[in-house]
């Protein structure tokens, strides 16, 4: 309040100064200039009328002497020069014929007190003045200021008949200058009336200065009132007090007062107001704090209870977060992970490429299912896991990072692997009674031991046909097995596809001929050796066209064709069989996959051969894949072998 | 052959004289119709007395009966411009050239005189040397004056001013002298004493005016144009009226400047005057037989407040004498 109060005297004594003093000056200026110009104005005013007076004078004076200079008459001049010398201010008159000798003067008191050195040059400006000519000289003697004022006289000459003079003409007259009047006038009186005047003026102009002060002083003490009243009520509400102003005035002041305790109420108001939307917008906040705090926890709680190692990395692949799960599962902790790189981190070894495969495709695609991968864990160790990533997007759809979920696929590979084991055991086991059973078979069949009856020799070549299927079937549960054990050996070498073809052909001609199937059999001439496992191609090509026999009617067409195909070699197999539905085309390729159809559960068999035939291409570089132009309208399997 | 011949000779001889009787026959006719007279009028400059006198001069031909037609030339009071004219007129000879004006009657006689020449408006021509004598006409140069017979100017003043003895005037010998010598025998008639005084120069008029002051009754004025200007004649009627003296103006515009009284033309008979004189001409009679004539008609004006000033209480029936009276 101290401060305020200094402030408020500080302000009362600058505002009201200023304004006084502007007033002050303003009034001190404006009277001074406008007493100054008016009364430069009404001097230059006396001065002209004095001189305009004088000049009527000497025109009067000079129309006057017309006649008496024309007749040089010095007693007709005078009777006019004596009636102007008692015009006022005039001190002297002068008539001047046209040549410049003086025809007549009159003279006041104090003579001609023209100055001797100037006497010739106002004489001789006089005598050649064809206007009124006004000089300016002051007497030496009287110090007297005197105005020497000469017009010229002018007559009328007359170039008039005798008849003429009895009756005015038109025309028939000119102008001549028969000689010049001079009246002095004295400016005596003149200046004296200026003086008087001046004193006026002066002390008319200081009485408006101090009135005009004194008005400016009272002005600014009303108009200043109210306002510090209202500095005051500002300055306490600038320091929080919100108080009204009394409002003393109805003029401008007055409006701004109540304009003031106007805005002191809505900021009233909107402080009391503020404070309420304060309060609700803290509970607000606290509630949705709680709230997200609690989300967190939950999401928390789910990250950790899930069975899956959960990553987010961030656009640039840095790892972000992880849950307990990855940590268990790779050995790191959670401070190791974060800040990494997600794929050297935790993908180093064989796999590296396909995880960054697997991150391109999830930043390009989106979203990435069911990808087998093998990370390396803490200290190298690899683990099968099943890799899923989406993309993480924010409000805008900018991309934030990606959550990589982490399926570890040990159990379910070591179970596969016991499976295989299992099955491999149990083929194994099966294969070699089956072996005893054919060749005691055969030899029965071959009479090795005694003669049969054709109804036993039918039913032995029953016997012998289902062994050999059971036994095929039995060698393709060893090598799928092989193959899901990693126990496949491939071993490439130059080797000819078109021989493969033939052999294949050639051993399945007696089906063929059993379904009177038409084989056609095309291989490009310029057919390449490939660098390949004869035996697991033949396995390859047996058991993509047993397929085809398989599902073939009776009297059908199989075409095999076998083609370059840039940097492979392409074999197609097509056939006239049961075709394929176009979302089964690649689930024929998955293991055990049966479609389920009244001709499936005819032929028979496990369902692995293309399983097998998509693992010993895959296992060369290549690729197989089928077409079909729907259910009954055939079905063509191709694969490719790289041909290096 | 030839028979036949001989009488179409005499049939040709025989139309030839009856065209030559009819030719003369219509001739004789035509001849006696009065012709057009064209007339050249020489105009001193556009003053409304020479106005009132051309109009005098077209009425007394018209009265007349002559046919006329008129040229009118308007020097402006310039001589020059009276050249030019004269110039113009002989190149078309008219049948009679008017000159109104002492400027335009001076033109007239020093470059128009072989052409039958009627001058009007004119102030003693006898002294410009315009005519032989008052009333002789000068080879083709006649017309009328304006000179006012001093006789009836001094009789006109007497009937209001009978103790009128000495009557003083100023005058130019070179200009008036005629004019004065009339007066003075005017004077002797009314036995009244002329005291002429000579002016040579306009300078000295105040002077020469001054010495008659006590000398004179009255104060009579001949148009002198070294003796009157637009100033002086101020200055002559304030010397009258300041030795209460009257003073016997030129014309009119003299009374209504302080003059006492005027006898002057009749301006718009100054012109049929004229125009009588130039019908005579026209018809055939020789200028030189036409005398040259004064006013026969003048009007007299009296200022009644400068007779009061200077002690004239003139009754009515002297005032009914007076073409105008101002009061």
């Amino acid at each position: 309040m101290i401060v305020n109060r200094s402030f408020m005297r500080s302000w009362r004594v600058g505002l009201f100064l200023k304004f006084f003093l502007s007033i002050a000056l303003l009034v001190v200026f404006t009277s001074s200039v406008l007493g100054y110009f008016l009364i430069q104005n009404e001097i230059a005013r006396i001065k002209a009328d004095l001189k305009q007076r004088g000049i009527e004078l000497s025109q009067n004076l000079a129309y006057d002497s017309e006649y008496g200079v024309l007749v040089r008459n010095e007693r007709i001049l005078k009777e006019n020069m004596e009636r102007t010398m008692m015009g006022e201010d005039v001190i002297y008159t002068i008539v001047h014929e046209r040549g410049g000798s003086v025809l007549a003067v009159t003279e006041g008191d104090i003579g001609i007190p023209i100055p001797d050195d100037e006497r010739g040059d106002i004489e001789k400006a006089a005598v050649n003045a064809e206007a009124p000519v006004v000089r300016f000289y002051r007497s030496e003697i009287f110090d007297e200021p005197i105005y020497d004022i000469a017009a010229p006289i002018m007559i009328m000459r007359e170039e008039r008949r005798r008849e003429e003079i009895g009756f005015p003409v038109e025309s028939g007259e000119y102008m001549e200058k028969a000689g010049v009047v001079r009246v002095g006038l004295s400016l005596v009186r003149m200046n004296d009336t200026i003086s008087g005047l001046v004193r006026l003026a002066h002390i008319v102009t200081a009485g408006v200065i101090l009135i005009g002060i004194f008005v400016a002083a009272l002005l600014v003490g009303v108009i200043t009132r109210p306002l510090r009243t209202l500095i005051s009520g500002m300055v306490k509400v600038a320091a929080g007090e919100l108080e009204q102003v009394k409002v003393t005035s109805s003029d401008e002041i007055g409006e701004l007062t109540s304009a003031f305790n106007r805005m002191v109420g809505e900021i009233d108001r909107y402080r009391k107001g503020a404070e309420g939307y304060r309060k609700t917008l803290e509970d607000k906040v606290g509630e949705r704090t709680r709230e997200a705090h609690q989300f967190k926890t939950y999401s928390e709680n789910i990250i950790t209870a899930m069975a899956e190692g959960l990553v987010a990395v961030d656009g640039d692949g840095v790892i972000e977060m992880s849950n307990r799960t990855l940590e268990d599962l790779t050995g790191f902790s959670e401070k190791e992970l974060v800040g990494k790189r997600f794929v050297p981190k935790l993908f180093p070894g064989r796999d590296r490429e396909l995880a960054i495969d697997c991150l391109e495709r999830v930043r390009k695609e989106g979203r990435l299912k069911d990808v087998d991968i093998v990370l390396n864990a803490k200290g190298g160790s690899e683990i099968p896991v099943n890799f899923n990533g989406a993309l993480l997007k924010g409000i805008g759809g900018n991309i934030q990072g990606m959550v990589i979920v982490l399926h570890d696929m040990r159990k379910e590979k070591e179970a596969e692997r016991i499976k295989s084991e299992f099955i491999s055991t149990i083929s194994h086991e099966l294969r070699t009674p089956l072996t005893s059973i054919e060749g005691f078979v055969s030899l029965i069949l071959n009479k090795k031991a005694g003669s049969i009856t054709e109804k036993q020799e039918e039913f032995l070549k029953t016997v012998k046909s289902q062994g050999n299927h059971l036994k095929e079937l039995i060698q393709n549960l060893l090598d799928f097995s092989r193959m899901v054990t990693g126990k496949m050996e491939i071993n490439k070498k130059e080797m000819s596809v078109k021989d493969v073809i033939d052999d294949v052909v050639k051993a399945m001609g007696a089906q063929l001929a059993q379904k009177d199937i038409n084989i056609k059999v095309k291989i490009d001439r310029g057919l390449p050796e490939i660098n390949a496992d004869p035996d697991k191609i033949g396995m390859l090509f047996s058991n993509i066209l047993g397929n085809a026999v398989k599902f073939t009617g009776s009297g059908g067409e199989i075409k095999v064709n076998a083609v370059v195909s840039g940097e492979d070699v392409k074999v197609s197999v097509a056939d006239t069989g049961i075709g394929i539905a176009r979302e089964n085309l690649e689930k024929i390729f998955e293991r055990f996959y049966q479609i389920d159809s009244s001709l499936t559960r005819k032929v028979g068999g496990a369902g692995v051969g293309l399983a097998i035939a998509r693992e010993v291409a895959q296992a060369h570089g290549g690729k197989v894949w089928a077409e079909s132009g729907g259910p009954g309208k055939g079905t063509t399997v191709i694969f490719t072998i790289p041909v290096g | 052959m030839v028979k036949r011949s001989k009488s179409i000779f005499k049939i040709i001889a025989a139309v030839i004289f009856l065209a030559v009787i009819f030719l003369c026959a219509f001739h004789e006719g035509r001849c006696d119709e009065p012709r057009e007279k064209s007339i050249a009028v020489l105009l001193s400059r556009s003053a409304s007395p020479y106005a009132m006198a051309l109009s005098g001069f077209r009425s007394a031909l018209t009265a007349a009966g002559v046919k006329y037609s008129i040229t009118l030339y308007d020097l402006e009071g310039s001589p020059e411009e009276g050249h030019r004219a004269m110039l113009s007129i002989k190149k078309t000879p008219p049948d009679l050239v008017l000159s109104v004006g002492s400027t335009a009657t001076e033109v007239a006689y020093n470059e128009g005189r072989r052409f039958p020449v009627i001058f009007t408006m004119v102030q003693y021509p006898e002294d410009s040397g315009f005519t032989r004598g008052r009333k002789a006409a000068r080879g083709n140069f006649s017309g009328v004056s304006l000179d006012v017979s001093p006789w009836l100017q001094f009789e006109t003043l007497r009937r209001i001013a009978p103790w009128v003895k000495r009557i003083g005037v100023l005058y130019d010998p070179s200009d008036t002298s005629s004019a004065v010598a009339e007066a003075r025998a005017a004077a002797r008639d009314h036995t009244v004493e002329l005291i002429a005084v000579p002016v040579y120069s306009p300078a000295r008029v105040p002077e020469v005016l001054n010495s008659l002051s006590g000398r004179i009754d009255a104060l009579w004025s001949v148009a002198d144009s070294t003796v009157f200007n637009s100033k002086s004649i101020k200055y002559v009627i304030s010397f009258a009226l300041r030795n209460r003296i009257p003073f016997i103006g030129i014309s009119s515009y003299f009374v209504r400047e302080g003059a006492l009284l005027s006898v002057s033309p009749d301006y718009l008979d100054v012109g049929r005057q004229a125009g009588e004189m130039a019908a005579k001409v026209l018809k055939g009679a020789p200028v030189e037989s036409v005398p040259v004539a004064r006013p026969r008609r003048v009007a007299s004006s009296i200022n009644l407040r400068t007779a009061w000033r200077i002690g004239l209480n003139p009754s009515a029936s002297e005032l009914s004498n007076f073409n105008e009276v101002l009061k």
